[in-house]
């Protein structure tokens, strides 16, 4: 029968995490609690929804006896935080059969018995075997995945296009994502140690968890282990492992330009404003925003025929000749958000062929946007 | 007085042959079916035009005689069947022979041919059903049956036909279908000299399924077998994962004989009960092995048709043997979808549908483009028998003054809120507005699609999305090419049966367009060959597949948005598909409900 003690904070903060993998959708009860487990002079928290997300933490504690148990997820998060800061007891209470019913959660005065299933009724999924390793600083996965994931699909009907594709190879990993309109790379120097390159899609909503509970400034290492059909990705006390997409990722080195006939540098947070304020009439036409290059001039204008029209004009470095294109304005948006740098070149050859953003100064980012036509 | 008489069975016959040929899809199918019959290993079918110029069919089965091919010619000649006993227990594809007389009637025929233990092979020549000639010839054993020019004397039949890759498409289905009946004849197909088709004749069903959804298609299917009472249940059906909004590819064979059954299908469907999306249907390749006595499959001039001994029986183990299947690959329905007989006939369409094959629904949503005329709301009073009376006419049109007054902000309409996720509640005035949001947001989006007109705004894609289609389908889709590139989707055939999408309108880029993308084609595939659908139509399909679902739950400021475009619609009661949109409860009807008055 588990009973521990452990801090308010901890727990607190640890519920809070692992709570987001209970997704509330399963059919499976059960999986609408956290798994709790005494032992080792840690209290275990695990969450599941069986497919693409297991949060698997694990927070210091006095055990006074072993046990496990599962109780709500909303609920132990409210109490977590209801109580005062200091020592919380947890203790299973039985039934007169015997059977683990509850858990008494006291701290201080307060004191509550929280109706609970027993332990043995949840799956808890196995942890990876190991497969291949690969180890990289929080604060630059959590950038990578920032990068990137925006640009997944959320049409649950193309499984595929809902993650993002890691390949690995021996000189780095190379993180790709698209919803077919378009799609982005970004390429990090590392030392993996592989000999084969491999290949895995992981889902963006498993990867956005990821990203949330991962340290925008330490780089600490968190470890990425990646087996046929699972991956893990591991902190000192948090674990979070995600299935993998099956499937063939789209060739994405074959849709990506290598050359262009003309370039516009521009500031990216004056084109951010910009765009913004065009498209609050862009939105009534499909987010329609036209690009116009001329000079060293990029004119913005959208145009509705319920709402009206808008423009403006941005300073930018031109070259090659006059360009006119139009592209989803939401599209660029959501690129610049998570842009390394200040400035963004933006590459063109024709109204039809795909445009490229990349950060100015940068190689290992790219974005490819496709345009919009009339017809 | 005329008294109804019984016909002579010769004379039954006679009307029943006028049918066998339609057109060159029918002459494909009879003659693979000649040649299935006459035990050949491998099958060639090779057209031209279509099968519009030319249809030939290759085998390697037993060949006939110079007698035997002047016979078979001939009406009522068949060497499968001689007594009526024989017919109750059909083996064969064929065993009218009627099949060749017929098509030699119409066409230009040739028939190659040489039995395997005779020295020389023959040929005979046949125009508009007149032999003209029969010569020794050498040839290899088997059978090649050329038919050149169908309907080359019936202009009024050759006239119907349809475009040639309508027609295309149609053969290429039966040669589907017939590879899948017997996946241990190998088949080829070619159109104008490019092979478009072909199977192994390995016996192995998934690889002749392959060959048509192409490898990734067939890995959705799974495994269905049972054997019970007399008979076998065998073969494959979709992963609730594929699905499709027809019944067009739920393939049925009945002891190797393709055959279509509303009770097959039936019992296939309520199988997966709540696993499917309303509407949605999924596909199969099923065979039934059965003794012969059991079934008669000569309830139909083209032999399609069949009806069991024990119908219910027969649909209880389809059922149970699909459940089982994909209980075996971890699906198990939680429940039953509402049958299709308990239905409303009108909730029975499928969501999105275009407007439906019958002439009235159809003219309805030409008037609905037409904005609310008074010949509008009577029509819909017509088509709602409760509405009848002449007040409630009266009453219609000045609903249609109260909503034009209400979208012009003379009448103020306030959003109450949103019921079961589906429904927003409104006021308008002394009213209480019951809206169905999808339909809603349909109407909303049919006419911004007409307003936008020549002004659609197609979104390219980095990744070409890749459709596998039925080739009847594909034909579809080749054929309405430009109609599609006017709604935003830019698509390219791609080799095989395969649709390459590079453009896919802006307006549903959210939404899940292959799904949109294939209902759509899949209903320009039903409406054939002659009947082109109209913009309005087309307009009217993606409005509904990109408008929001019932089910989505809408913020204040969405339903605010949502109701204010619906009323400044042509006809805010109506969506693009005839259905009602709003329903208005008036303070006299719930005065006089809760007895007030
Ligand atoms: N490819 C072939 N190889 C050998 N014999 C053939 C072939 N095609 C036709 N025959 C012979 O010609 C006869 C007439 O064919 P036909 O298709 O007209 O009639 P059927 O197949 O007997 O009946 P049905 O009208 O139902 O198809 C057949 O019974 C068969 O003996
Ligand atoms: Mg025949």
């Amino acid at each position: 029968m588990l009973s521990v003690v452990c801090q308010q904070s901890d727990l607190y903060e640890m519920v809070q995490i692992v709570g987001r993998g209970v997704t509330g959708r399963s059919s499976l009860p059960v999986l609408n609690n956290i798994y709790l487990e005494a032992g080792d002079d840690s209290l275990r928290l695990l969450s599941t929804d069986m497919e693409y997300l297991t949060i698997d933490g694990k927070i210091d504690a006095q055990v006074e006896e072993e046990g496990a148990i599962t109780i709500g997820a909303r609920i132990l998060g409210e109490v977590a935080g209801a109580l005062g800061e200091g020592d919380v007891h947890l203790e299973t209470q039985t039934s007169e059969g015997g059977q683990a019913n509850a858990v008494r959660i006291s701290s201080g005065v307060a004191s509550y018995s929280i109706n609970a299933l027993p332990a043995d009724e949840f799956p808890v999924p196995p942890s990876v075997e190991e497969g291949t390793a690969l180890s990289i600083p929080q604060n630059l996965l959590r950038e990578v995945i920032q990068q990137t994931v925006f640009a997944a699909s959320a049409d649950e009907t193309r499984p595929i296009l809902t993650g993002a594709l890691f390949s690995i190879k021996p000189e780095g990993l190379e993180v790709v994502a698209t919803d077919t309109y378009r799609l982005v790379l970004r390429k990090v120097e590392l030392e993996t140690g592989i000999a084969q390159p491999c290949q895995a899609i992981v889902s963006a909503r498993a990867l956005n968890e990821l990203a949330r509970v991962l340290s925008p400034v330490s780089d600490e290492a968190v470890e990425v282990i990646l087996s046929e059909r699972q991956i893990e990705f591991r902190l000192p006390d948090l674990k979070l492992g995600s299935r993998l997409i099956e499937g063939e990722f789209p060739k994405y080195e074959k849709v990506i330009p290598t050359s262009h006939e003309k370039e516009i540098l521009c500031e990216v947070s004056e084109l951010q404003t910009a765009l913004r304020r065009v498209l609050i009439v862009a939105r009534d036409d499909a987010n329609r925003v036209v690009f116009r290059g001329k000079q060293s001039q990029l004119q913005l204008s959208a145009k509705s025929s319920d709402v009206g029209e808008a423009g403006e004009t941005i300073g930018a470095e031109l070259q090659g000749d006059d360009i006119e294109i139009a592209f989803n304005a939401r599209y660029i948006l959501e690129m610049l958000g998570v842009c390394p740098s200040e400035r963004v070149v933006i590459r063109l050859s024709g109204p039809l062929n795909p445009g490229i953003i990349v950060p100015d100064g940068r190689d290992d980012y790219i974005y490819v946007v496709m345009p919009m036509q009339i017809m | 007085m005329p008294t109804v008489k019984v016909l002579p069975e010769d004379v039954a016959n006679r009307i029943a042959a006028g049918e066998v040929v339609e057109r060159p899809a029918s002459v494909v199918k009879e003659l693979v079916e000649n040649s299935i019959d006459a035990g050949a290993g491998r099958i060639e079918v090779n057209i031209e035009e279509g099968g519009k110029k030319l249809i030939e069919v290759v085998d390697d089965g037993c060949g006939m005689t110079d007698q035997d091919v002047v016979v078979a010619v001939q009406r009522f000649a068949t060497s499968k069947i001689s007594t009526a006993d024989d017919l109750q227990a059909v083996v064969t594809m064929g065993f009218r022979g009627e099949a060749l007389p017929s098509i030699a009637a119409v066409s230009r025929m040739r028939i190659i041919t040489r039995p395997a233990d005779g020295d020389e092979g023959y040929v005979l020549v046949v125009n508009g059903g007149q032999i003209e000639d029969l010569r020794a010839i050498g040839c290899p054993a088997g059978t090649t049956v050329q038919v050149a020019e169908l309907f080359f004397n019936t202009p009024a039949r050759r006239k119907f036909l349809g475009t040639t890759a309508t027609e295309r498409g149609h053969c290429q289905e039966w040669v589907s279908r017939l590879a899948l009946a017997r996946p241990d004849i190998a088949f080829k197909f070619t159109h104008n000299g490019t092979v478009l088709f072909t199977s192994t004749g390995s016996g192995d069903l998934l690889s002749v399924l392959a060959a048509i959804y192409g490898s990734t298609g067939a890995r959705q299917f799974i495994p269905i077998s049972l054997q019970a009472r007399g008979l076998a249940i065998s073969g494959f059906i979709s992963s609730p994962r594929l699905f499709r909004s027809t019944k067009q590819h739920q393939l049925f064979f009945v002891n190797r004989r393709f055959v279509r059954s509303r009770m097959l299908s039936h019992a296939l469907t309520e199988a997966y009960g709540m696993l499917l999306p309303a509407a949605k249907n999924p596909l199969c390749a099923i065979h039934i092995d059965i003794d012969p006595h059991s079934v008669d499959p000569n309830v139909h001039p083209t032999k399609i048709e069949v009806r069991f001994r024990n119908q219910a029986e027969v649909h209880n183990l389809l059922s149970r043997a699909a459940a089982e299947a994909l209980a075996a690959a971890g699906y198990r329905s939680l429940g039953q979808r509402p049958s299709a007989e308990a239905e409303h006939p009108r909730d029975r369409l499928p969501a999105g549908r275009l407007a439906p094959a019958d002439e009235e629904q159809r003219s309805r949503i030409r008037r609905l483009r037409l904005g609310p005329s008074r010949d509008l709301l009577d029509d819909r009073q017509a088509g709602l028998e409760v509405y009848q009376s002449a007040p409630l006419a009266q009453e219609a049109h000045n609903q249609q003054r109260l909503w034009q007054a209400a979208a012009e902000g003379d009448v103020p309409v306030r959003v109450l809120g949103q019921h079961a996720d589906r429904y927003i509640v409104a006021q308008l005035g002394q009213q209480l507005l019951l809206i169905d949001q999808h339909r809603a947001a349909e109407r909303v989006a049919y006419e911004a699609l007409e307003n936008a007109d020549d002004q659609v705004r197609s979104q390219l894609l980095v990744v070409p999305l890749t459709l596998e289609l039925s080739a009847t389908e594909l034909a579809a889709a080749e054929n309405h090419q430009q109609a599609l590139a006017k709604l935003g989707f830019v698509i390219e055939p791609f080799g095989g049966t395969s649709l390459l999408v590079r453009a896919v309108p802006a307006v549903i880029a959210d939404r899940d367009v292959e799904q949109i993308l294939r209902g759509l084609i899949e209903e320009m595939a039903q409406h054939g060959a002659t009947q082109r659908l109209d913009d309005s139509q087309l307009r009217a399909s993606i409005a509904c597949h990109g408008a929001l679902k019932a089910g989505e739950k809408l913020s204040q400021d969405e339903m605010e948005r949502l109701v204010a475009d619906l009323l400044r619609t042509q006809a805010p009661a109506v969506c693009p598909h005839g259905d009602p949109v709003i329903l208005t409860l008036g303070i006299d009807y719930l005065d006089r409900r809760f007895e007030r008055r």
